[in-house]
């Protein structure tokens, strides 16, 4: 098992300057959410309190765009084309020296929920991180949380983000598939992913990181939050 | 992060203009 213990999670943010907000009334009703890969359990209070309606009970219609990793549903932000993304806190850790201020406002888990694994046939010769040097691993998206978290965790090894070969390989059956035939040597990925890898015979090795909100709580904090879902570009 | 991201290390982060709990608590009270 490969725990990070980075505490890294997955967060709604959005851009700064928020504007002044009158409490009680919507600023905005209908709001655009760019997620990086909405099947993955990762987002699943956002799914959740869609699903059961809690946004429509605090009276936002919102539209949901799914990107194949969270470095693309960022830019969806950036690029003012949404104004929300579900995305890991650390977006606004390195976009601020590209000037760019995305502020957290709801915290959806309480670990990272990203795992690394390798393949079964590259297993015998990993002993540590720097095993992986030169190796083909495949993250959601270059850029994306899972690419932050393998960045990580090399880094421990003393290994810089140039000695392994980064791959997307998006959130879903693509991810498994990279993995299963061969593509890629190791990856970091989320659920359900790594559990399929898991039983998979193929690949092994995943930690265990778990704990999502209330979907209710999320759908209040976003009605509560319309001063931040203004994009300011 | 500043350990594989030059642009973290070489930055002063601003940590109190990237989260405000302000929402969660009122979220947190609505629905006791």
């Amino acid at each position: 098992m490969l725990n990070i213990g980075t505490g890294l999670t997955a967060i709604l943010a959005a851009l700064w300057p928020a504007l002044a907000l009158a409490q009680g009334s919507l600023e905005k009703k209908d709001v655009h959410i760019a997620v990086g890969g909405k099947a993955s359990l990762y987002y699943l209070p956002v799914t959740i309190a869609e699903q059961l309606g809690y946004f429509k009970d605090e009276g936002l219609v919102i539209q949901i765009s799914d990107f194949a990793g969270g470095s693309q549903a960022l830019r969806a932000v950036v690029g003012g084309s949404a104004d929300v993304v579900s995305g890991a806190y650390e977006h606004t850790l390195n976009m601020q020296p590209k000037g760019q201020f995305l502020q957290c406002f709801v915290q959806q888990g309480r670990a990272p929920q990203i795992a690394i694994g390798i393949a079964k046939s590259r297993a015998a010769s990993y002993k540590s991180p720097k095993d992986l040097k030169g190796l083909k691993v495949g993250v959601s998206a270059p850029g994306s949380s899972t690419n932050m978290i393998l960045n990580s965790f090399i880094a421990k090894d003393g290994l810089k983000p140039s000695d392994v070969s980064i791959i997307g390989v998006g959130l879903g059956a693509a991810a498994v598939t990279a993995l299963k035939t061969g593509q890629i040597d190791a990856v970091s990925n989320t659920d359900p992913v790594m559990t399929k890898l898991e039983y998979h015979p193929g690949a092994h090795q995943r930690d265990r990181p778990r704990r999502q909100v209330d979907p209710r709580r999320l759908a209040a904090g976003y009605s509560g939050n319309r001063s931040r879902v203004v994009s300011s570009g | 992060m500043p350990s594989f991201n030059p642009e973290i290390k070489a930055s002063e982060i601003k940590l109190h203009l990237t989260y405000t709990n302000e929402f969660v608590k009122k979220a947190n009270a609505k629905y006791k």
